[in-house]
């Protein structure tokens, strides 16, 4: 197959996972419905890693679950690898959920069983003879690191342990789906690292296609190929991470990736200098040049707070740059000699924007 | 001791042997699918029904609120219906059976929805059915603290059969009632007395290594 009919048998092909128009309401005992999810319409092709983040009570859960027909809209339709969820009769959801590994944050792994048989268990219950059903299961654990641990009972595991277990299990009868809710949120971050690392490499390695719900902007930034940002039920931002990221559209984006925006009082307060914050969006692709940046601020300059990482081999963050006020001669220039280097310039002043005319 | 009452006492063990051990047998075999269906039922069960729930619950609080010499006495024409007879060891069985599986119904029911939501949440996600779920994640789950309320119904239904000899089925409370109570004989009744303490302590320590053994939590 050449290369463009690929892309096209890609292209017509269904995506793995496709929302059109999902609503679902909650009604509390005490009180009026709540929207879950509102109007959700989204599509996330074959193979990819998608990530949904969003505060708690966003949604986040309802809408994962309805994927794998745990939860049911109320109104629009989910497909999965082109069929209707809503139509499926418990015999075709069953069939679907074998397809369809989840891991949770819980782990949920049954105390009573050992690794091995925990992570045999969805096989024994699709009809795999327990032998059978173990050798695989010997194969899975090899693949997330945890062959060692295959006779243990999941209460001597530690918590990166058990959730190795749970995604051997979300693997054993090889879906083609892997649906992560909070996986890693009862972790600690280095333990987080590794299995999102671990996350990364399986995705990759069998071509699932991953959906993760998360709260934390690190699990996204450092798996997941396009997120979706979500608000009080509804999707208020979709697209590839880096610009998602790089250029928050919504208020709610900007205020989950807000940890480092507050700049030191103290720094703002000298009344001898201006501070600049200078944003790296990644969508033009410039980076900090370092050099210009200290032709147009002059003898002093100094980089006060902040930094940039890459997300997806794009530069993405924000520089606080301090000069001394006597080199600002002239302030409509250096801003924008500035905009020339950055996507994106403030001035910074008590941590309110200030018009650069009051500066001289 | 003299001969006679020695054999007295082997003859009281091992009715109350019998019928605690058939209708512990019974109890566990009417008590856990009716527990197991409580469970299921209950709001927020993976069946739930109230319309089967409550009616199923009023029952099962209704002849556990009944006290056993009168359930005893009421259920006579019951026994006499299934067992042909409303005296002997036979007839014991039924009342004991009826007064103990719903009280074993109530703990075993406990016990299951003890067992997590996430883990009933994770073996749907996995596509298993109901009758699985129950097949191998709450009743495995569960089991310990299964076999610990089966315990308590064993014990408290040692305790009940001491009044079992109202309707003639014999065994050690009996023993303790004619010899020991009407006979004003207090070494016998200390003696029945003191097999009980022992028999209810083994049965006791034996529910606990058992649920201790399965429990990996």
């Amino acid at each position: 197959m050449s290369a463009a009919q690929d892309i096209l048998s890609r292209a017509l092909e269904p995506p793995a996972v496709a929302f059109e128009g999902v609503s679902r309401r909650f009604t509390p005992r005490n009180g009026a419905a709540v929207a879950a999810v509102a109007d959700v319409t989204l599509s996330i092709p074959r193979g990819e890693v998608f990530g949904i983040i969003g505060r708690s009570g966003a949604g986040k859960s309802t809408l994962l679950r309805m994927i794998n027909g745990l939860e049911r809209p109320d109104s629009g339709r989910v497909h999965v690898d082109g069929r209707d969820v809503g139509s499926l009769d418990e015999n075709g959801l069953v069939a679907l959920r074998r397809k369809a590994g989840m891991i949770f944050q819980g782990f949920n792994l049954l105390s009573a069983s050992s690794v091995r048989d925990n992570v045999a268990l969805p096989l024994r219950l699709a009809g795999v003879a327990k032998r059978a059903a173990r050798a695989r299961a010997d194969e899975v654990l090899e693949l997330v690191g945890l062959t060692d641990k295959a006779d243990v009972y999941p209460s001597k595991l530690s918590g990166g342990q058990k959730q190795r277990a749970g995604i051997a299990r979300a693997l054993a009868s090889n879906p083609d789906l892997l649906l992560s809710d909070e996986a890693t949120s009862a972790l600690d971050p280095e333990t987080t690292r590794s299995i999102l690392a671990l996350l990364k490499d399986v995705s990759r390695r069998l071509g699932l296609t991953t959906i993760l719900i998360t709260h934390e902007m690190e699990v996204i930034r450092a798996i997941a190929d396009r997120v979706a940002v979500m608000d009080a039920g509804r999707i208020v931002e979709v697209g590839p991470v880096w610009r998602v990221f790089g250029r928050p559209e919504h208020e709610i984006t900007r205020s989950l990736l807000a940890h480092d925006e507050a700049v030191d009082r103290e720094v703002l307060a000298r009344d001898d200098e201006v501070v600049f914050a200078l944003h790296f969006d990644g969508v033009d692709g410039r980076e900090p040049d370092l050099f210009a940046l200290g032709q147009i601020l002059g003898a002093g300059a100094r980089v006060v707070q902040g930094g940039v990482e890459r997300l997806q081999g794009r530069v993405r963050g924000r520089l606080f740059v301090a000069a001394p006020r006597r080199n600002l001669a002239n302030p409509d220039e250096v801003l924008a000699r500035l905009r020339r280097l950055a996507g994106q310039v403030e001035i910074v002043s008590e941590g309110v924007w200030v018009d650069a005319r009051q500066l001289v | 001791m003299p001969g006679s009452l020695f054999d007295l006492f082997l003859i009281a063990l091992r009715e109350t042997a019998v019928m605690i051990g058939v209708s512990g047998g019974l109890s566990l075999a009417i008590g856990l699918p009716l527990g197991l269906l409580l469970a299921a039922t209950s709001p927020g069960g993976v069946l739930a029904a109230r319309w089967l729930n409550l009616p199923l619950g009023a029952v099962v609080n209704a002849v556990r609120s009944t006290p056993f010499i009168i359930l005893l006495v009421a259920l006579i024409p019951l026994t006499r219906l299934i067992v042909g007879t409303s005296i002997g060891l036979g007839a014991a069985i039924v009342p004991l059976t009826v007064a103990a599986a719903p009280f074993f119904a109530r703990l075993a029911e406990i016990s299951v929805r003890g067992v997590p939501g996430g883990l009933i949440e994770a073996a749907r996600a996995m596509g298993a059915t109901r009758r699985q779920i129950l097949w191998w994640v709450l009743i495995p789950e569960a089991l310990p603290s299964l076999v610990a309320g089966f315990t308590v119904t064993v014990v408290s239904m040692i305790n009940s059969s001491a009044m079992a000899g109202a309707v003639g089925a014999g065994g050690l409370g009996d023993l303790a009632m004619r010899f020991g109570y009407q006979r004003f004989d207090n070494t016998v009744m200390a003696e029945v007395v003191v097999i009980l303490i022992v028999l209810v302590t083994a049965v006791q320590g034996a529910g606990d290594f058992v649920a201790r053994r399965l429990d990996r939590r």
